[in-house]
């Protein structure tokens, strides 16, 4: 534990921890007088009443520059405009490499900059004061090792920070990059950064509307392992329900591995949203509308009726492809009176944008008296475009299982589970316990 | 703002888009005043209206990023984004703009929103006073429809966004056109200059003739799928044995690992 020393003063600290130093014993020294220092010295200004941050350079001392700034980020009463050009300053001239070996400041870093976000001046609106810290958190974010699949402290707060600023775009350099790598110590991360950074990164991708990666992410937060369903769950199951719908018109089952707790406390908390969701997937449109009346309000209150009425509206294409099943040509008034709409020309307007987003395979002939043509989908596989996509996925799927392996055979070695296999063989349990005593019987026998 | 002029020069829309999205993060965090520029003026400041004031120079600026972006997104038909921008340029910047460019492309991103095709096309006309001889060619000529009353959405652009805007409305046609392709086997000539933003039924189809159409009396008929050359090649067949020999070797060796 390293004491602080009272009497110090910022210039001592500055000439002393900028560096560079001669070994690894000097660097964790100055790191832990730096985190050690007091919030004043921090926070005060040089000897010429300059400012420090001026003086410093994060290129050739970045973690010195992060950790004064970090202690500017916390006094009361910041100087909003003043650190958020600092911090701007820093993203773009810092030496990433060399704040790898203390990731904390950078992470401390992040959240000083949300917390400055947050508290704001109030003249500048919650929206304003988001957009000033994204260009800041998207550098820490990819540099601390987003770019590289490992999850940090910085990707929950990109998240959340791109939604209130209404950028749900400028998550994406960190959100595109799959998760590969979690590294619990190093970084301070929690359970709960994993949850909301998944719940949050879901909402993104459904405001981008890529439904397919937004349930992906609604997934990963359910089916988190949990000895008790965590609010974000219970959330998160609402949107992956709504998501769901939209994207494949039913609600596939969660993975066999999410907690029992969870499944319990989502099956018992939103009845109204599996209710829906079965309305939903009858096709009836009053039906589904009776469902809705009935839980307006929670829906709204839950911030969920966006999505309520866009999954009223994909409704009616929702039974023109039905449609396709049974006909192979059908007049635009035929569709209308099928479908429950009130002319042929908006059963047209909705087969335009049918065939515009690939919901459907038709042509109309006006000429003909208004018909529609169903198709077959056109699918040719024989292409360029498919090959390298094939040799893609092929490559993709090879990195993943060797990945796969290696954290196989990392966890085998791991003592919990040596103990596992071990304790298993000594309480005589039926199953593998069970296979390795006998294997071991057999030992002594044949030595015997 | 100079090397966002030399973009748009070069053509490359996507280009464009990134570089905006870069500055416009930049320009929230690195000067933050900038956003602020146009709020409530403490007493005794300078004269917005000066141009020289630092206030007015900053609110030009972002004016001609936001402006600029908002096209670029449209031009990529990304109507997500271009909403999610219009959401997040506060009023009060918004209300200080130089002109009407940007509230203009507001409502071409609400009419394209609902597909209401019909009503953008007037919006994009490039208004002849302001850009004397530039639309004497070929398309240009067709979107400046003689004989059209001047309508009261008719809105002088700024000769700065001039390409831009022209770009758009080629890029909105060519589209509406593709999807008239994929969707019609044959369309009204009236109801095509509906979506393609003809205000007489010759024009429309001289522009679907010029693009393989066939037209029989009212009639417009698109040509068939496979004919209209879409890029994505074949290959010979020597590339397609060398393809599979490649295939053949990744899957041995995926299966041997």
């Amino acid at each position: 534990m390293y004491h602080s020393n009272p009497s110090i003063k910022l210039e001592d600290l500055l000439s002393s921890c900028a560096g560079p130093f001669s070994n690894e014993k000097q660097a964790k020294n100055a790191w832990s007088m730096l985190k050690s220092a007091p919030l004043a010295v921090l926070t005060a200004s040089m000897r010429n009443n300059a400012d420090p941050l001026s003086h410093l350079d994060p290129a050739g001392a970045p973690i010195l520059y992060l950790a004064v700034l970090n202690a500017r980020l916390r006094v009361h009463n910041p100087n909003y405009n003043v650190l958020l050009h600092a911090a701007s300053h820093f993203v773009h001239t810092a030496a990433w490499n060399q704040l790898q070996v203390a990731p904390e400041f950078a992470f401390y870093f992040a959240q000083g900059l949300a917390e400055l976000a947050l508290n704001a001046p109030s003249t500048i609106p919650m929206q304003q004061s988001a957009l000033t810290i994204l260009e800041p958190l998207q550098y820490l974010c990819a540099y601390m090792g987003g770019s590289r699949g490992r999850f940090t402290p910085v990707h929950p707060i990109l998240a959340k920070f791109s939604l209130l600023a209404k950028h749900p775009k400028a998550a994406l350099p960190c959100l595109d990059i799959d998760i590969t790598e979690i590294e619990t110590h190093a970084s301070h991360l929690r359970y709960q950064d994993f949850l909301l950074y998944h719940y949050y990164g879901g909402m993104i991708y459904l405001q981008l509307k890529n439904f397919e990666r937004a349930l992906d992410f609604f997934t990963l937060t359910i089916a988190a392992p949990a000895t008790v369903a965590s609010a974000i769950q219970i959330e998160a199951h609402r949107k992956y329900i709504l998501a769901s719908l939209l994207l494949l018109g039913k609600v596939p089952s969660l993975p066999k591995y999410t907690a029992q707790p969870v499944s319990r406390a989502l099956k018992n908390t939103n009845t109204p949203y599996d209710d829906f969701a079965k309305a939903y997937e009858s096709l009836n449109i009053t039906r589904l509308q009776t469902e809705v009346s009935k839980h307006q309000d929670l829906f709204n209150k839950h911030k969920n009726w966006g999505l309520v009425t866009q999954l009223m509206d994909s409704l009616v294409r929702r039974n023109i492809q039905k449609l396709t099943q049974t006909y192979l040509t059908l007049s635009l008034s035929d569709m209308a009176k099928s479908v429950g709409i009130d002319t042929p020309q908006e059963a047209e307007r909705h087969v335009l944008q049918m065939i515009e987003e690939g919901q459907v395979y038709a042509t109309i002939n006006h000429r003909e008296g208004g018909m529609v043509y169903f198709r077959d989908a056109p699918n040719r596989f024989d292409d360029e475009e498919t090959v390298r996509r094939f040799e893609r996925e092929i490559a993709e799927a090879h990195v993943i299982a060797k990945r796969v392996e290696k954290l196989d055979r990392s966890l085998a070695l791991t003592k919990e589970y040596q103990g596992k296999v071990v304790g298993g063989e000594r309480a005589g349990a039926a199953g593998l316990g069970g296979m390795m005593a006998a294997f071991n019987d057999d030992e002594i026998l044949i030595d015997g | 703002m100079a090397d966002l002029l030399a973009c748009i020069q070069k053509g490359d829309n996507k280009e464009l888009i990134g570089i905006c999205e870069a500055t416009e993060l930049e320009i929230a965090c690195g000067r933050p005043a900038a956003l602020q520029a146009t709020s409530v003026q403490p007493e005794g400041s300078q004269n917005p209206a000066s141009p020289t004031s630092p206030t007015a120079s900053a609110a030009n600026e972002l004016y001609q990023l936001y402006t600029i972006l908002l096209l670029a997104y449209l031009i990529d038909n990304d109507l997500n984004s271009a909403r999610f921008l219009i959401k997040r340029v506060p009023l009060n910047i918004r209300q200080s703009f130089p002109t009407k460019d940007f509230q203009t492309l507001v409502q071409v991103t609400n009419r394209l929103w609902v597909r209401d095709l019909q009503s953008v096309y007037p919006l994009l006309i490039i208004n002849d006073e302001t850009n004397g001889t530039a639309e004497q060619d070929g398309e240009d000529t067709a979107m400046n429809v003689e004989g059209e009353a001047p309508s009261a959405d008719q809105h002088t652009w700024s000769p700065a966004v001039v390409p831009l805007v022209k770009s758009l409305a080629e890029q909105i046609r060519e589209r509406s056109l593709n999807l008239l392709g994929r969707a019609y086997e044959s369309i009204s000539v009236s109801d095509a200059a509906i979506h393609l933003g003809y205000g007489t039924p010759s024009e429309s189809q001289e522009f679907v003739t010029g693009k393989g159409w066939r037209v029989e009396q009212n009639w417009l008929f698109p040509p068939a799928p496979g004919a209209v050359v879409d890029g994505v090649g074949q290959g010979s067949k020597k590339e397609v044995k060398d393809e599979l020999a490649h295939l053949t070797a990744f899957v041995t060796q995926l299966g041997r690992s």
